[in-house]
């Protein structure tokens, strides 16, 4: 079924449009589509209700881009990638992950922000929370508002940037955000190993090791059941050259203490900037599923998903774990037996649509709902945005 | 709750009328002290009962009147609730209950290599439940950041009397920052009973500089070139001629010559070799500005003293005058020199003791006038310079405040910052967590829907009763 598709120039033209939407309806929220599909379906808020798409890459652009400060104000429709390479040419980098290209014009700042998106780089570049600064946005009512700033520190006021940082466009529509930049590191080396899969203890602790090491932009360990019995790190050492030699001569010794050895480095510069590395069991995975927890709670989740055979992606040092398989009732029910065993988090990613239909995707707790939901009466009581996406179907 | 648990008569209560905001006060109707998360839900539950506003507070360090119990409110001291529940080293984070005290919490675990690394001034007394509400920072935001990026999980007794669990020992929330919002939200979204932190590794090597500077303004632009380079120092803080001379007539003194115009503290941290080159690179970056001399501390006796210049000022200050306003707006780094300068002129301009040491690094500005409020005319010179000031960081850029929140003391000043729609989705969340209003009431959002109708100068705010 087509779903028509509204795509303003202007935050005045979204704020009309807003306003003039009929009770019962509502709009999907789009930037570069690249994060669709996160979160649960949305749905009208009545029967009968209209879902329009609406397609933010209209209010698209660099605002301003103070060099000496190292802050950008962006329009939420740019894609990352242009930001990224304008940030390079002013001598500073973008602290977002920016995705490969999947689906037309690439991920956008907005959508970077709405789903705090997270990278293997997210390890040294820090979540998406830190670099926001303030945000622009469009309220359910069709108004514009702002909060933060353009300072890298303020408690002026509740930290609604805070709050709408992987709110999932339930809350409102963001249109612009200021964001904190970081120095380009001046030297960057990528190193990898591989360790012995039967004791997945073992090799984490040899991933949370380097994770931990001073320069450390992105570690990663890999368990891929098409190659059975190994277990792969992939490590990516950033800052100054001294240290980062320092560091990887210590990542060496701790390959070599475990029994395992060095590699060269799988996969190119855009892989870091998924949590999934470029693994094609993961990329074409009809399920994918997110843990988080402390370091020894994904260590202890670790053997089970292992001898399971489904994919692993597990980042110690952000606290996150990524699994995906091709049968989904059969990961879910991994998940959810691993969630509930070793009290992690869990998000499942990707689901077939019949069964995103049948389960929620998210698992706050009771009391997080509760919040949640008395926070989406307020902010969108007309359920204008993305109305169903959020946990509890909110 | 009773005895000792619950003070009622009038000298008890007298101690609680005010936080570290002493231009104002407000005795609370009774003072309770639980010890424990099931008598704070119980507090609370009691209150809602009964319609009763409430307040939490822990040391009472607060320089903005958070935790003021206006209108006979029950406060609720948390100062008992003073356990670290666990360490986990393995997994760097701790869990600990609101009144733990901020630098005994570092303490408690550098025998792991680990210390805790938001540090306010006050960190000797002051509590992680406090830090938690103000989110509060301190000189080593510049590099590890405010509470904000520590803290992991909370317990919260919801102002309807519910406790609930937010985030956890990841610190990665799925879905809504439900954590990073209650943060810095002072105290009015509920009261925090327990707090999971992020503990970080004591670094390798730290390296500290002193730059001594003829004027404030070439440290300030130092500080331009040290940030825009790409740098990171774990800490810039700059504090000026009458905060040194303040310092040095105090027991404080740190040997520092009383005729420089202003001192530039740096501090690198890492590993050793890296920790080198960054030290050396900002002292040619210092010495590029016109500093007079660039010392590097040779031990950490002689780091501590270097520290003494600035962790003393506050104190130094109070052989200056009776009352100190201390405010804390924050500026986009490039805009320090020329803002530093006004602050300045605006002191000179309404005849005031005036003096400045602030977070360099951050852009975040602490000008502080000393002054007697016992004198009706300089109070009101103090209200109207304070008032320039803020206006003046405003139109560069900035912010009314970076660390010390908004409580009473700028509440109404919000306008100055954000329009009415802007306050709207502010008025939604405090809605969404308090609905009855009860917990910490006429706190960080100014109360009238009308921005204008909330102009101090409007409603004699300027003419404050000393009582």
């Amino acid at each position: 079924m087509s779903v028509e598709v509204v795509r303003p120039k202007s935050v005045a033209e979204l704020g009309d449009l807003v306003r003039g939407c009929e009770e019962g309806s509502g709009f999907v929220l789009r930037g570069g589509g690249t994060r669709q599909r996160l979160g649960n379906t949305p749905r009208p808020s009545a029967a009968g209700g209209v879902l329009r798409e609406l397609d933010l890459r209209g209010l698209s652009g660099i605002e301003r881009l103070e060099r000496e400060d190292g802050v950008v104000q962006v329009a939420a429709g740019t894609p990352l990638a242009e930001l990224r390479s304008a940030c390079r040419d002013a001598g500073w980098e973008l602290a977002l992950p920016v995705p490969s290209a999947r689906g037309e014009g690439g991920a956008t700042v907005g959508g970077a922000i709405a789903t705090a998106a997270l990278g293997a780089r997210s390890l040294g570049a820090g979540p998406v929370r830190d670099s926001v600064l303030g945000l622009d946005v469009v309220l359910a009512t069709g108004d514009p508002a702002k909060c933060g700033g353009r300072v890298v520190k303020n408690v002026t006021g509740y930290d609604l940037a805070k709050l709408y940082t992987g709110s999932f466009g339930r809350l409102v529509a963001i249109t612009s955000a200021w964001l904190r930049l970081r120095a380009p590191d001046p030297a960057r080396e990528r190193r990898a190993a591989e360790l012995s899969s039967a004791d997945p203890r073992s090799a984490f602790e040899v991933a949370l090791a380097a994770s931990r090491l001073e320069t450390s932009a992105a570690a990663a360990l890999l368990f891929d059941p098409a190659n059975p019995g190994r277990a792969r790190i992939e490590l990516e050492l950033a800052g100054d050259p001294n240290s980062v030699g320092s560091d990887a001569r210590s990542f060496a010794a701790g390959v070599a203490g475990a029994g395992g050895e060095e590699r060269v480095p799988t996969g190119d510069d855009a892989d870091l900037e998924e949590l999934g590395m470029g693994t094609a069991g993961i990329a074409n995975a009809l399920a994918r599923a997110r843990f988080t927890g402390a370091p020894s709670q994904l260590a202890s989740a670790l053997s089970l998903l292992v001898d399971s055979g489904v994919c692993v992606a597990c980042h110690p040092g952000l606290s996150v774990l990524l699994v995906a398989g091709r049968d989904s009732e059969s990961l879910e029910r991994l998940c959810d037996e691993v969630a509930g065993r070793h009290g992690l988090g869990l998000f499942l990613e990707e689901l077939p649509d019949e069964r995103k239909a049948q389960r929620d995707v998210f698992q706050l707790s009771a009391g997080e709902l509760r919040i949640a939901e008395s926070l989406v009466a307020r902010f969108d009581p007309s359920s204008r945005f993305n109305p169903g996406r959020y946990a509890g179907r909110l | 709750m009773g005895g000792e648990s619950c003070l009622s008569r009038p000298e008890e209560l007298f101690v609680y009328e005010c936080d570290g905001l002493t231009l104002h006060g407000a005795r609370p109707s009774v003072v309770v002290l639980p010890d424990s998360g099931d008598q704070v839900e119980a507090i609370v539950r009691e209150c809602v009962a009964h319609e009763l506003s409430f307040v939490p507070r822990g040391a009472g360090t607060g320089l903005s009147g958070g935790a003021h119990p206006l209108d006979g409110a029950v406060l609720v001291e948390c100062s008992r609730m003073n356990r670290i529940l666990e360490v986990d080293p393995i997994d760097r984070l701790a869990i600990v209950q609101p009144g733990v005290v901020n630098a005994d919490l570092s303490k408690a675990v550098a025998h792991h290599g680990l210390f805790y690394a938001p540090d306010p001034s006050s960190q000797q007394a002051c509590t992680i439940g406090g830090n938690v509400a103000e989110n509060s920072g301190g000189p080593h935001t510049l590099k590890y950041g405010t509470t904000t990026n520590h803290v992991l999980g909370l317990e919260l007794v919801m102002p309807d009397g519910e406790r609930i669990a937010l985030g956890g020992r990841s610190g990665v929330p799925e879905g809504f920052d439900l954590v990073g919002t209650v943060v810095g939200s002072e105290g009015t979204l509920g009261i925090v009973t327990e707090i999971t932190v992020r503990l970080v590794p004591i670094p390798e090597s730290i390296e500290t500089l002193l730059a001594l500077f003829d004027d404030t303004v070439s440290a300030c632009r130092a500080v331009g070139e040290i940030v825009g380079s790409g740098l990171v120092p774990a800490a810039l803080e700059i504090a000026d001629q009458r905060t040194i001379q303040a310092v040095e007539d105090s027991v404080y003194a740190a040997g520092l010559p009383r005729d420089v115009g202003a001192v530039l503290i740096a501090e690198l941290d890492g590993g050793a070799e890296a920790t080198r080159a960054q030290a050396e690179r900002v002292r040619e970056i210092a010495m590029r500005h016109g500093a007079r001399e660039v010392k590097v501390a040779s031990d950490e006796a002689e780091r501590l003293l270097f520290w003494r210049a600035r962790k003393g000022a506050f104190g130094a200050m109070g052989r200056l005058a009776p009352d100190l306003y201390v405010h804390d707006a924050v500026v986009p780094r490039a805009k320090l020199p020329e803002v530093i300068a006004r602050v300045c002129e605006i002191g000179d301009e309404y005849g005031l003791k005036l003096s400045n040491v602030f977070h360099a690094g951050d852009g975040n500005l602490h000008p502080n006038i000393s002054f007697d409020r016992r004198d009706p005319d300089e109070l009101r010179r103090v209200i109207a310079a304070g008032e320039a000031i803020l206006e003046t960081c405003v139109a560069a850029g900035g912010v009314i405040t970076g660390e010390h929140g908004v409580g009473i003391e700028k509440r109404d000043y919000l306008s100055m910052v954000f329009g009415e729609n802007d306050l709207v989705p502010m008025h939604r969340l405090r809605d969404a967590f308090n609905p009855t209003g009860l917990c910490n009431p006429n706190k960080v959002i100014p109360t009238t829907r009308f921005c204008s109708e909330a102009n101090p100068k409007a409603r004699g705010y300027d003419e404050v009763p000393f009582t």
